[in-house]
């Protein structure tokens, strides 16, 4: 249980700059129609990127938190990006 | 008694190899302080045995239990880093309660160092409140080994003895490996001394030993 609680607190601080980022990026892509799957696609892009600035450039220190939890770099790499494709897809399904 | 066993340690930076083969024991109801100049390795070997770090060769064993991962040793090794590493985005009461079972997190939250900071973020606190936080949390992890990089750096005189007591207290049950610059209250804190010089451990028998190994200033 507290793997999970670990990888969400981990990922949670990714999730509003990279939603605003992406609906930023969504918007500056001409064309009315499919917002929310340019939103999706931007989404899956965007969080990685987040992922390495925020936590491997910023506060790269932060990482001892999590490992002290059990959470590897590359378990917390790995949920970033698959929890960042669900997420997209599901943006793109809707 | 639990056991943790560290040996054949060896890790080298581009040509330097800065841990030769090292080895390190640690019980339950020890507190070891490892002590060695700057650059000698200490936080490299705390880092490897944690396994945040990739060492040429390590075997760490808890018991009977090899540890080769980082998943391996949750609830039985933690690290306390030199430097701060509570995430900014979270409060200390979410800190707590993530880091420690129902009954530590109770007894954190209460403590007189803490009861006021609960609700702050931990960009809102100062190096040293947050390093008292870090102490708290690592001292009553659920890991039976707790390994501390330089616990008293940036924590005000009047709290190093508070500190000091609590890690007496918590060793009764659990394993500390220890280091920090301040020797002092390392020879004071330990029941074993073990002195990291030319990649390798020397076991510190008398204080005295430290003069010899040029750790320390003659007459001191």
């Amino acid at each position: 249980m507290r793997i999970v609680k670990g990888i969400w607190l981990f990922y949670r601080k990714l999730i509003l700059s990279a939603v605003i980022i992406s609906a930023v990026i969504a918007s500056l892509v001409p064309g009315e129609s499919f917002f929310l799957k340019r939103v999706g696609l931007a989404y899956m892009f965007i969080t990685p990127l987040l992922h390495y600035f925020i936590y491997e450039v910023r506060n790269r220190n932060e990482y001892f938190f999590y490992y002290n939890l059990g959470l590897s770099r590359l378990v917390l790499w790995i949920s970033t990006l698959a929890i960042s494709i669900v997420i997209g897809l599901i943006f793109l399904i809707v | 008694m639990s056991k943790l066993h560290v040996d054949s340690v060896i890790k080298t930076f581009g040509t330097n190899q800065v841990l030769t083969d090292i080895f390190i024991s640690c019980e339950t109801g020890e507190i070891v302080g490892l002590l060695g100049k700057n650059g000698t390795g200490k936080s490299t070997l705390l880092k490897i045995i944690l396994g945040a770090l990739n060492a040429d060769r390590k075997f760490v064993k808890v018991n009977d239990k090899v540890i080769s991962s980082i998943y391996e040793n949750r609830n039985l090794i933690n690290y306390l880093p030199q430097n701060n590493f509570l995430p900014n985005h979270l409060t200390v009461k979410k800190i707590i309660s993530t880091f420690c079972d129902n009954q530590n997190a109770e007894k954190v939250s209460k403590h007189h160092l803490i009861v006021d900071l609960l609700d702050k973020k931990s960009n809102q606190l100062s190096g040293g409140e947050k390093r008292i936080i870090e102490i708290l949390l690592i001292i009553y992890s659920e890991a039976k080994f707790i390994l501390i990089d330089e616990p008293f750096n940036g924590v005000a005189p009047i709290y190093r003895e508070e500190i000091k007591a609590l890690i007496k207290e918590e060793s009764k049950h659990k394993g500390f490996i220890i280091t920090d610059h301040d020797y002092r209250n390392i020879i004071d804190l330990s029941t074993r001394l073990v002195l990291l010089r030319d990649g390798g451990t020397k076991l510190i028998k008398n204080p005295k030993e430290l003069e010899y190994w040029g750790y320390i200033p003659e007459k001191v």
